[in-house]
């Protein structure tokens, strides 16, 4: 009965995660969603979205594949306090955040960085740094995950056998750690392509300019395209799609190798 | 050769008090005691995986307390043996090797050497998760051995073994400590196997020495046969 009823829980999701889909694909015949995918401004979010979206992985994953070793493998005062608020981007609204960016963008320190070293308010660089705050916390997540289920003696035995504390980190952890980070580098950039509340609220919504996948179906129904809004956002599935697959293909193909169960 | 000094740490549950022992260079000696005595706490302080408390670790006459483990020239085989799984047979053995920047023939060599002399010479090809036990411990034990360490510390490398093999095991173990003469402290729980290989046994009991004394009259806990830790060699 139970399992029945669970089976029933599933059924009913797939149907309802099905039907949004399908409203999606309704929505936009065949030939105007070639049309729309072919146009210039759906090229260039297009090209924005994967560019952005890839530059604030690599910059999230620079900052979290240390911090995310410390919080997994130091003792410190305040530790907890640090664990708990770098909860905070994950679950407070990206809107929020980039209100935040845009408010500090607004104060003496932030001024300085907009005027003598990069323009973020309005810009493409806004996208990125909006995208790395929101997507950096749950690089730290998923990384320190990942650490917290290394086995520790890995790296004690590589000390013993003659590695400093870096070279076990560069030799054995990482190495260790490898499909899981790979997991975490692909949610990070699936979860930056779609990151639309602090985008649109420090880099504004300006078409061919700041104008990502999700701002660009932001302003699609603006101007009451939604034709063209409904072909965006498949494109935006088909993305995200490939990118969980492509993290499910890496997780069989570390298991393969003996390492699936760290993935 | 190993020299330890009123060594006191505490890890968890776990703990050391006072630990003092001396092993002499060439001698094989072993730990035993019941699960949660502190062994294996005991091992990883003489490894340099542990901070001490208080206390003073001497290893060949030199005070490496305040030494990181890479600096101590110690070879180790921990519990179930941590091999590396991203790492085939050959490599996880040659790891300690490429970390000394020995070249391909040096390695070549030592691997050549180290796998004859525990009967791997079949196996370096194959990926650490499809190997047996048995495979997986003489693997460990030649990762271990293949510098050449002038201490080496087995953590119940036999425990999960199959019983005929770990006595094969004891006999090759027994073999290559007369050949190369390498200090070992060994951690068990079976009072065969201590007899087995080692001239002396100390019973650690809540993170202190109850008894040392030869392995054959060391009772599992306590009790006749061992000299009090007190009048015992220290």
């Amino acid at each position: 009965m139970f399992k029945a009823a669970a089976a029933g829980a599933l059924a009913l999701l797939g149907i309802y995660f099905g039907c949004l889909l399908a409203s999606i694909a309704g929505a936009a015949s065949p030939g105007r969603f070639l049309a729309v995918l072919g146009s210039g401004e759906v090229l260039f979010a297009i090209r924005l979205s994967v560019v952005c979206a890839t530059l604030a992985t690599l910059a999230a994953m620079a900052v979290a594949l240390p911090a995310a070793w410390a919080l997994s493998r130091l003792e410190f005062p305040g530790k907890n306090l640090v664990d708990t608020l770098l909860d905070l981007p994950i679950v407070v609204s990206p809107i929020a955040l980039g209100a935040a960016l845009l408010l500090f963008f607004g104060t003496a320190p932030g001024r300085f960085v907009e005027d003598r070293i990069a323009g973020f308010v309005f810009t493409w660089g806004g996208l990125v740094l909006a995208q790395f705050t929101v997507v950096a916390a749950l690089a730290v997540r998923l990384l320190k995950s990942t650490f917290d289920s290394i086995d520790t003696r890995c790296e004690g035995i590589a000390r013993v056998m003659g590695c400093t504390e870096f070279q076990a980190f560069r030799k054995v952890t990482l190495r260790l750690a490898w499909p899981g980070m790979t997991g975490a580098v692909l949610l990070t950039w699936a979860r930056a392509v779609g990151e639309f509340g602090a985008s649109v609220t420090l880099a504004g919504a300006t078409a061919m300019k700041t104008e990502t996948l999700p701002i660009a179906i932001s302003l699609s129904f603006a101007t009451a395209d939604v034709e063209k809004a409904a072909a965006v956002v498949l494109v935006l599935v088909g993305i995200a799609s490939a990118a969980l697959l492509s993290l499910r293909l890496v997780i069989v193909a570390f298991r393969n190798r003996g390492l699936g169960d760290r993935a | 050769m190993i020299e330890l000094r009123g060594l006191g740490t505490e890890a968890g549950a776990f703990r050391l008090r006072g630990v003092t022992l001396s092993v002499g260079a060439g001698e094989y000696i072993a730990v035993t005691g019941p699960t949660g005595s502190g062994k294996t706490v005991l091992l990883e302080s003489i490894a340099g995986l542990r901070r001490n408390a208080k206390g003073t670790v001497f290893i060949r006459g030199e005070d490496v307390s305040r030494w990181p483990p890479e600096w101590r020239g110690i070879g180790y085989v921990p519990q179930d043996r941590v091999l590396f799984p991203f790492l085939d047979v050959r490599e996880n053995i040659a790891f300690p090797l490429r970390l000394r920047g020995a070249g391909r023939a040096e390695i070549q060599a030592a691997l050549s050497e180290t796998a004859a002399m525990l009967g791997i010479e079949g196996l370096l090809g194959r990926r650490v998760g499809k190997l047996s036990g048995g495979e997986a411990q003489r693997v460990a034990l030649a990762r271990a051995l293949v510098v050449k360490p002038a201490v080496l510390l087995l953590d119940e490398p036999f425990g999960s073994i199959h019983p005929a093999l770990r006595r094969k095991l004891w006999h090759e173990i027994e073999a290559l400590h007369r050949r190369t003469g390498f200090t070992a402290v060994h951690v068990t729980h079976d009072p065969e196997e201590a007899a087995a290989l080692a001239s002396r046994s100390v019973l650690l009991v809540d993170g202190a020495i109850e008894r040392i004394g030869a392995p054959e009259g060391m009772p599992d806990r306590g009790g006749a046969g061992g000299a009090p830790a007190s009048g015992g060699p220290s």
